[in-house]
Formats: C-alpha cells, sequence, structure tokens
C-alpha cells in the first residue's frame, strides 16, 4: 500500500515535472538555435534585402560606415 | 516589440554618436495578436509600418524586411533578436532577445558613457491603438479542436498593374491549418480564419450577408466542393475574426486546392460598402516557418493565465507570472497593455477544450489526474 502511493506521487511528480521542461525547453531551444545559427561575433554580416518605410530598397550593407544597432521585431 | 521605450530610451542618448540604430519590420510571428496580420503586398507592410511608428511611438527609423523573410532568414533571427555591427560589417554583439540594459552597457563600453542617461519614465511613452469603427469581441473565438499545422496558403493577387478594373485589396486575410490526418489526404480538420486587416479599417457589414466559402480541387473534377456560410449575426458590424473548423478530406496527400470566399465590408469612415470575392490557392502542405493562431500554441505552453493569480485581485500581473514565461505570456494576452492578464483577456485565448481533452487522455491513460500543462509551480 505505501508501495503504490509511493508510486503514485512518483508518477505525479512526473506528470508535474514534464511540462514544465517542455516550458523552459522551448524558449531555451529558440536561444540554442539563435546562438548556433546566427552569425556570430567577429563573423561578417551576411547581405539581405528589404525596404525602407518610403518604399525605396533597403539592403544590410547600407549600414555600414557607422556602427549600427538592429533591432528586428514586429507589431505584436 | 514590448522593449520599445528601452531601446527609445538608448537611441535618444546615442544617435548623435555617430552610432545609428534601426528596428527591421518583419513578418508577424502570431497573427491576430492585437489584430495584426502578416501583409500580401509591399503596400500593405508599407502602411503597416506606418502603423507600427504610431502604436509604438517610437523616433527610432523603421526599416522593413522583404515579404519573404530575407533579412531575418540571413540573420537566422529570433522574433526579437538584436545584433551591433562595426563600421566595417562585422559582427560585434547580438542578444537572442532585445535587452535594453544590455545593449546600453555594450554601447557604454564601446562608445563610452553618456551624462544623464535617459530613463524610460521619463520619455512617458504609451502605445497608441487607433480607434477601431466598429467593436471587437462580439464573435466568441473558435476552440480549436486539437495540434494542428499552417498550411500554405498565397492569394491570387492582380498581376497586371494595367488592369481595366483595380480589384479590391484583401481585407479580410486567410490563415488556414490542418491537422495531420487531413494533410496526408485523410478525413481530419480544417480550421480557417478570416482577419481583417487593421491597415484597411473597415469592418463586416452582418445584414449585407455573412462570410461564405467554397474549396475546390481545379485538378480533380470529382472533388465534392467544400461550403461554409457564417451565421446570422443580430449585431450589425464587428472586426472579430470570421472562424471555421470543418471536417475535411483533401483526397490526396499534398493537394493543392482553390478557396474562394465572399463577404461585405464598410469603410470606418463610411466611404464605402462592397462586396468583395477573392480566391487563394490552399496547399494541403505544412508551412515552414508560419504563425499559428494566436495563443493557440500559448495554451499547450501555459496553460490558464488565471492561475498565476495568486492574490485573487482578477489580475495575472508581471510579479505573479513565472519569471521565464512572464514577458512571453503578457506578449501574447495582455492587449491592453497593463503588464497584467485580465479574466477577459485569458478567456481570448485560452483554449479550455483542449486542456479538458488532454486531460481526459492522460486520465485514460494512466488512470491519474494529470496536472494542467504549465501550471506554474
Amino acid at each position: 500500500m505505501i508501495y503504490m502511493s509511493r508510486l503514485s506521487l512518483l508518477l505525479v511528480a512526473l506528470t508535474l515535472a514534464v511540462p514544465v521542461c517542455a516550458q523552459q525547453s522551448f524558449v531555451e531551444r529558440m536561444n540554442q538555435g539563435f546562438k548556433s545559427r546566427s552569425p556570430k561575433a567577429g563573423e561578417m554580416l551576411p547581405d539581405a534585402a528589404g525596404f525602407r518605410a518610403d518604399g525605396t530598397p533597403f539592403t544590410l550593407k547600407d549600414t555600414r560606415g557607422k556602427l549600427t544597432v538592429l533591432v528586428t521585431g514586429c507589431l505584436t | 516589440m514590448r522593449n520599445v521605450p528601452g531601446l527609445e530610451a538608448i537611441y535618444r542618448d546615442y544617435k548623435n554618436k555617430n552610432v545609428q540604430f534601426l528596428i527591421i519590420y518583419k513578418s508577424i510571428v502570431h497573427p491576430g495578436t492585437n489584430g495584426v496580420i502578416d501583409a500580401f503586398t509591399k503596400e500593405e507592410r508599407l502602411k503597416q509600418l506606418a502603423l507600427a511608428k504610431k502604436r509604438l511611438g517610437t523616433t527610432v527609423p523603421i526599416v522593413s524586411d522583404s515579404l519573404d523573410g530575407d533579412i531575418v532568414k540571413a540573420l537566422e533571427s529570433a522574433p526579437n533578436a538584436e545584433f551591433v555591427v562595426d563600421p566595417e560589417g562585422k559582427l560585434v554583439y547580438r542578444k537572442f532577445w532585445h535587452d535594453p540594459a544590455a545593449l546600453r552597457t555594450f554601447l557604454e563600453e564601446r562608445v563610452g558613457k553618456v551624462d544623464n542617461p535617459t530613463k524610460v519614465a521619463d520619455l512617458n511613452m504609451k502605445l497608441v491603438f487607433p480607434k477601431a469603427g466598429a467593436p471587437r469581441g462580439l464573435v466568441e473565438p473558435l476552440k480549436m479542436p486539437g495540434r494542428m499545422a499552417i498550411l500554405n496558403t498565397a492569394p491570387e493577387l492582380q498581376e497586371d498593374a494595367g488592369a481595366k478594373d483595380e480589384a479590391p485589396p484583401f481585407f479580410a486575410k486567410l490563415l488556414a491549418e490542418a491537422d495531420r490526418k487531413a494533410m496526408s489526404g485523410g478525413e481530419g480538420k480544417l480550421y480557417l480564419g478570416f482577419y481583417l486587416d487593421p491597415v484597411y479599417q473597415v469592418h463586416w457589414n452582418n445584414p449585407a450577408g455573412g462570410l461564405s466559402f467554397s474549396i475546390n480541387d481545379p485538378n480533380d473534377a470529382g472533388f465534392e466542393p467544400v461550403v461554409g456560410q457564417t451565421p446570422e449575426y443580430k449585431h450589425e458590424t464587428d472586426v472579430d475574426p470570421r472562424e471555421f473548423v470543418i471536417d475535411f478530406q483533401a483526397q490526396k496527400r499534398g493537394a493543392k486546392l482553390r478557396l474562394t470566399v465572399r463577404y461585405t465590408i464598410c469603410d470606418d469612415n463610411g466611404k464605402f460598402c462592397m462586396p468583395v470575392e477573392q480566391h487563394y490557392t490552399l496547399e494541403m502542405t505544412r508551412k515552414r516557418g508560419g504563425a499559428s493562431r494566436a495563443g493557440q500554441w500559448m495554451t499547450e505552453l501555459v496553460g490558464d493565465p488565471m492561475s498565476y493569480d495568486k492574490n485573487g485581485d482578477g489580475l495575472a500581473s508581471r510579479d505573479e507570472l513565472p519569471k521565464q514565461r512572464a514577458m512571453i505570456m503578457l506578449l501574447h494576452y495582455d492587449r491592453n497593455h497593463d503588464e497584467a492578464i485580465d479574466k477577459v483577456e485569458a478567456a481570448l485565448f485560452y483554449d479550455m477544450t483542449r486542456m479538458e481533452q488532454a486531460k481526459s487522455r492522460a486520465v485514460k491513460k494512466d488512470k491519474l489526474p494529470r496536472a494542467r500543462t504549465g501550471g506554474g509551480h
């Protein structure tokens, strides 16, 4: 009986622990992916194109000449 | 972009110290959050940019990624990452999630400290939400039936600029998802959500008839068209998404279908009302890097936000939320931007049905009650 209740407790603890681990690993996974794939300090920034607020073309190379802070984001 | 005030403060302190700042506006991570959905055209993206500038109240210059996300792909960027690049184009600093305090420390070391640094509180920045032309929250969000994947969809845009009659823009935009069975050609579930794009400032014209859709397979004459129609709404207008979850069988894996949608909208300023018919290619294949219906995955990740309301005041505040998840939870649920989640905000996205399903599955399997996902203990 005692054995059963301990087993039950263990199962409950595991059930509680698994989702928490999954949540932590989600952000951690994103972070790890970013760390391994995104350009690292010391590497040249790759070039890619977008456009400015007036619709004219913009490329990452356009930022050369000054120390540049780039932050990505959207409206949400 | 919750940390824009922090970035704004640094921008004001360093913009005249030979440092340039750019926000790269990218595709929407979670369509539907704050009513924003991804642009179909460059013109729409430019309108979103203007909206972002107004809403965020920032003076930091904003540029846009391409519609295909070329910049984000090249940088392998996270949703809200930051990078500092030296004048020669070499990366000197990067952060997975924009962190104003860490960025300021970096710039202080690299460029030098400033006298009297700008404080966020001094900026008194508030998010500005344009007044909606019609009420929100009158049509209850649908409960999602289970795990679904975002489908590849493509609007049939008017390519010929010199066409005689200019086609109306996609006032309502489609987000389609399907479960594994439906994607493999078997009997499964298909989610269709039509979201009004806020850049157009229009609302549904309910008395003129609801929204209807039909799905055909242009390559299979034997495919029985699938049709759907919203119920009759008693209220005249609103701006809520029109959503459907239907039983669906595409007959074959990865089928390329054609969806036609019809609806009527009115301009918020009373200039026009018009019926619209538009078409999409609907591919029963998983979209890479796509973003699911707002809040859907959050349900799985964190469960009921109100379970974190420790003092019982009806608000799950930043202090009460688990530290590691507070930022991401507020990002998704906190629609009035008061740094807390209230019951209405929680109910909007929290999908009780799915949690109940998960619980009942667990009971059957383990004969034990299962904790809600993300109980936050």
